[in-house]
């Protein structure tokens, strides 16, 4: 098992075979981030790949500050919220969110079409503003801590911790009525 | 006992704290769960696919630095023979220079759709796949 150091230097000398195992390391958290964030598993491939030729191009200038993944995760973030951009409405971009921009009331057809509590909760995650459900991913699938997610998307911790409140609370609410259905 | 506030259960809970059973909490430790879970999503074997495409570009770079460094050269050789005719022959270089002045528009045009070549190869090479 190499070191991040020592596989950034094996890649930074032409070893592919080196950036191959990075991938493999680095894959599953880029495969996940790019899906909670662009919604559209079509494309998921594409921005995936795009992501770590960005990080290959880019590895020379990674300057061990922070951790490989938080650094991989930054670029992962800001080539799905490109991708967002280009592709939808402005609206699904905006990153300073008030309480009102939670998604719309919980339908009939929302607790009807979920064929079990986590189908439901993965159909309210998805619903979720691009800001919350990126929180939600890096925080709780990443175990990233507030001040990585603060470095990885340039949200301030605040806003990262209030973001994560709100969103987790929203799913509690819309799951107790899920029960109650 | 009081009762939690939602801050409150969500500290306790990403601190792995004791909790008091309630129907709250159980909300809560069900969102959690479920938020932990790995989404159902396709991990595509990136790896070949990436490195396929980084040897791609890199053979491009390659080709293009290729026929730029062969065109330098022809220019290069061009240039040398011309002012190595002026030292042998003055006025075959002119003669030469004068060939070459008439056919000026003709160079311009080969010139501009070499560059145009090399612009496009460049542009394809950072769209690549």
């Amino acid at each position: 098992m190499y070191t991040d150091k020592a596989l950034i230097d094996k890649i930074l000398a032409g070893n592919l075979g080196a950036y191959k195992l990075l991938i493999a390391q680095h894959g599953r958290l880029v495969t996940h981030m790019v899906t909670r964030v662009i919604g559209n598993e079509d494309d998921v491939k594409d921005v995936s790949q795009e992501v770590f030729i960005k990080v290959y191009q880019n590895l020379g200038k990674f300057n061990y500050q922070a951790q490989l993944s938080t650094w991989i995760a930054k670029i992962a973030y800001s080539t799905s919220v490109n991708y967002v951009k280009k592709y939808s409405s402005k609206n699904s971009i905006r990153l300073d969110l008030t309480e009102n921009d939670l998604p719309d009331e919980l339908t009939p057809e929302d607790i009807f079409n979920a064929k079990n509590e986590a189908a439901f909760l993965q159909g309210q995650i998805k619903k979720l503003p691009l800001a919350y459900r990126t929180v939600l991913t890096l925080y709780h699938l990443k175990e990233f801590s507030y001040q990585e997610i603060e470095v990885i998307t340039g949200m301030p911790e605040g806003t990262v911790k209030n973001y994560l409140f709100r969103a987790r609370k929203m799913l509690k609410e819309r799951l107790g009525r899920y029960y109650k259905k | 006992m009081k009762k939690l506030t939602d801050k409150e259960i969500q500290s306790l809970l990403d601190d792995s704290g004791k909790l008091e059973e309630s129907h709250e909490v159980e909300l809560y430790q069900r969102v959690f769960r479920e938020l932990s879970t790995l989404p159902d999503v396709n991990v595509y074997p990136l790896a070949k696919d990436v490195v396929k495409i980084l040897q791609k570009r890199a053979e491009r770079i390659a080709t293009i630095k290729t026929y730029s460094a062969i065109s330098l050269c022809i220019t290069f050789s061009f240039c040398a023979f011309i002012a190595g005719a002026f030292v042998v022959d003055r006025s075959l270089a002119l003669k030469l220079l004068s060939v070459l002045y008439s056919y000026r528009w003709v160079i311009v045009f080969l010139l501009i759709v070499f560059n145009a070549i090399s612009v496009i190869e460049r542009k394809n090479v950072s769209n690549l796949p």
